[in-house]
């Protein structure tokens, strides 16, 4: 493997002007405002010798999609339709939108962000999309009584 | 598990929470005390996995007052491997907001701890083993489009190579989400309700693009560099891939990261290897890089993120006035916006009454430096001439501070702006700063404190 050193002295420069210049300006410093020494402490030049052994997290136990307000029937297909992408606090963090404005989203995700595949695959009819949509503007929104009906006219499903 | 087989694949859908929540247990098996945060001790030289948890929190507390999203009140605090309690947006996809108090505890720099995370996919690699790690360098003649697009292969570099057979280079630099602070727009918009603190700045060390892709070979009539990374969609959505112009990309500090802060980088933010693009918005650092495309196209519209996300109207500023629509063109966002945040209190903390209050914060911007700020303690009535700490580069936080004496008991509006070396300014009215996808806001911010006489009494302190 070919070493590709010594291109760049001026990244040497560089550090060292940072170095010169962070000690010119450490006599403002006191307290906690400017502690610490960037030189040690954050890595310029200095690595820590990182493992070579697998590195594996586990945020399983973190995963928050459990939807349980509303009617249960329609909980459980906005579920099985959002949840393999959306945990509930992306709705539930949502400002309060409107029976048009989760229309908008339907139709973005499925037109847009292509879910429309998987919801042909898994059968999910635009009666269904439509029980998804009252159920986020009911529990997410301003309430589905403010539907009109045409929300996912754009959606291409068919 | 990433990289799992097609039968893993069909059992996660099937029961998505029983196999991972498996995966997880048998991962665990030979770990004693599973909560650890941090990995246990190891040999430098192992097979066996480094686990890392977090606590199970089935009751996360949430906060309000102190980070205010207006009409929002289902922020929680919650603890996710290699981070401290920070503000969770979403489980899925991880969005994590850094409470500003950590914003930079330490010389400007945030600590990998308590640094944001945002990911687009729900497909996020959970498992990295840096032995066999790889990134390949191709070739793609044409427009390219991930979903149907065949580079080719023409350089191979495992992880090891980056780390110890190329020149190392270290910049500190800022990482900002371009939709930091849309939870505080008005009108309000759909996407991730973020406060102010999905944004920090580390000291990057790992090796220039330039160098990857000169060992590669540029072909010539190369246009852009397009960086992809591990994570992807659940299913059919358009996977996270990232263009930059081969000027950019061949500048000597756009760089692939392998430490942040001199450590290993979190999963969350990318290990083991991060794009950094200084001076431009998030959306560009793409995480666990192992493809990088050379294209001799510039049109990048096959690119969901290119192409159709992260882009601003075309009409010189990027903004519109709030609430309005924009049928002209759009380009892609790229240059981080001039912006400054006081660090030091929170909405709604109290302050001694005729004593100094020292008050700091950052100030950053795309890459011009900061040349002056200036903070208020009545509302932006008056301004006075900050302090600045240490610069650490153009692209980095530069800290500020100040004190002002309250006078009297009462409520106190803390402000704070800036001015880059380029003379580029915030906005005084948050309607000039607003469009459709809450990119780049950047107004003047304020924090409201309030000044009593008995704050000693109210702390417990005997003084």
């Amino acid at each position: 493997m070919i070493k590709h050193f010594a291109k760049r002295p001026l990244a040497v420069a560089f550090v060292a002007g940072l170095v010169a210049a962070g000690a010119a300006t450490l006599a403002v410093a006191d307290g906690e405002f400017l502690a610490g020494n960037h030189d040690r402490s954050h890595g310029w030049g200095h690595v820590a010798r990182q493992s070579d052994a697998p590195k594996q997290i586990v945020i399983d136990n973190l995963d928050n999609f459990v939807v349980s307000k509303g009617d249960p029937d329609q909980a459980a297909l906005t579920q099985e339709v959002c949840g393999d992408c959306h945990s509930t606090d992306y709705p539930a963090t949502q400002l309060k939108m409107s029976c048009a404005a989760w229309g908008k989203e339907i139709v973005k995700m499925g037109n847009t962000f292509g879910a429309v595949v998987p919801w042909k695959e898994d059968g999910i009819s635009k009666a269904n999309l439509t029980d998804i949509l009252h159920y986020l503007a009911d529990n997410y929104g301003q309430g589905a009584a403010a539907c009109v009906g045409n929300e996912l006219d754009p959606l291409i499903l068919d | 598990m990433f990289n799992s087989d097609d039968k893993e694949n069909e059992d996660r859908k099937l029961n998505r929470r029983d196999f991972m929540r498996k995966a997880g247990v048998l991962g665990l098996a030979g770990i004693a005390g599973g909560q650890a945060l941090k990995a246990v001790a190891h040999p430098l030289n192992n097979d066996t996995p480094r686990v890392i948890t977090a606590p199970d929190q089935p009751n996360p507390p949430v906060i309000t007052q102190e980070f205010p999203i207006p009409g929002n009140d289902e922020r929680q605090i919650v603890q996710y491997p290699e981070k401290r309690p920070l503000i969770r947006i979403t489980s899925r996809p991880p969005q994590l907001e850094t409470p500003m108090p950590m914003l930079a505890e330490k010389g400007g720099i945030t600590a990998n701890d308590a640094f944001f995370v945002r990911y687009h996919n729900s497909e996020i690699p959970l498992s990295i083993d840096p032995k066999t790690y790889t990134v390949e360098v191709k070739v793609n003649n044409g427009v390219y489009d991930p979903l149907t697009s065949t580079p080719t292969t023409i350089y191979t570099v495992s992880l090891d190579d980056l780390r110890t057979n190329f020149h190392r280079f270290s910049i500190a630099a800022v990482n900002q989400c371009s939709g930091n602070s849309r939870g505080l727009e008005s009108p309000r918009m759909p996407g991730g309700q973020i406060g102010n603190g999905a944004c920090g700045c580390a000291i990057w060390t790992g090796v220039r693009l330039k160098d990857v892709l000169e060992a590669a070979g540029v072909p010539a009539g190369t246009q852009q560099v397009i960086v992809n990374g591990l994570d992807q969609p659940d299913d059919e959505p358009p996977d996270f891939v990232k263009a930059i112009p081969l000027d950019r990309a061949m500048d000597g500090e756009v760089m692939l990261a392998y430490a942040m802060n001199g450590e290993e980088i979190p999963m969350l933010n990318g290990y083991p290897l991060k794009l950094i693009v200084p001076g431009w918005y998030g959306t560009y650092h793409v995480k666990h890089i192992n493809e990088i495309i050379l294209s001799d196209s510039s049109d990048f519209s096959k690119m969901f993120y290119m192409g159709t996300a992260y882009r601003i109207p075309d009409n010189g500023s990027g903004y519109l006035p709030p609430g309005t629509a924009w049928s002209g063109p759009w380009i892609p966002i790229t240059r981080i916006r001039i912006r400054s945040f006081i660090t030091s209190h929170v909405n709604g903390a109290t302050v001694h009454t005729g004593r100094p209050v020292k008050i700091h914060g950052v100030a950053f911007d795309g890459g011009d430096g900061i040349k002056t700020v200036e903070f208020s303690s009545d509302g932006g009535a008056s301004w006075k001439k900050a302090e600045l700490g240490r610069r650490l580069g153009n692209y980095a936080f530069r800290e500020w501070r100040g004190r002002f004496v309250p006078p009297a008991d009462g409520e106190y509006t803390l402000k704070v702006r800036a001015v880059s070396n380029s003379g580029e300014t915030q906005p005084e009215n948050p309607d000039d700063c607003w469009n459709p996808n809450g990119y780049m806001r950047n107004v003047v911010e304020s924090v409201r404190v309030t000044a009593v006489s008995d704050w000693d009494k109210q702390k417990g302190v005997n003084s």
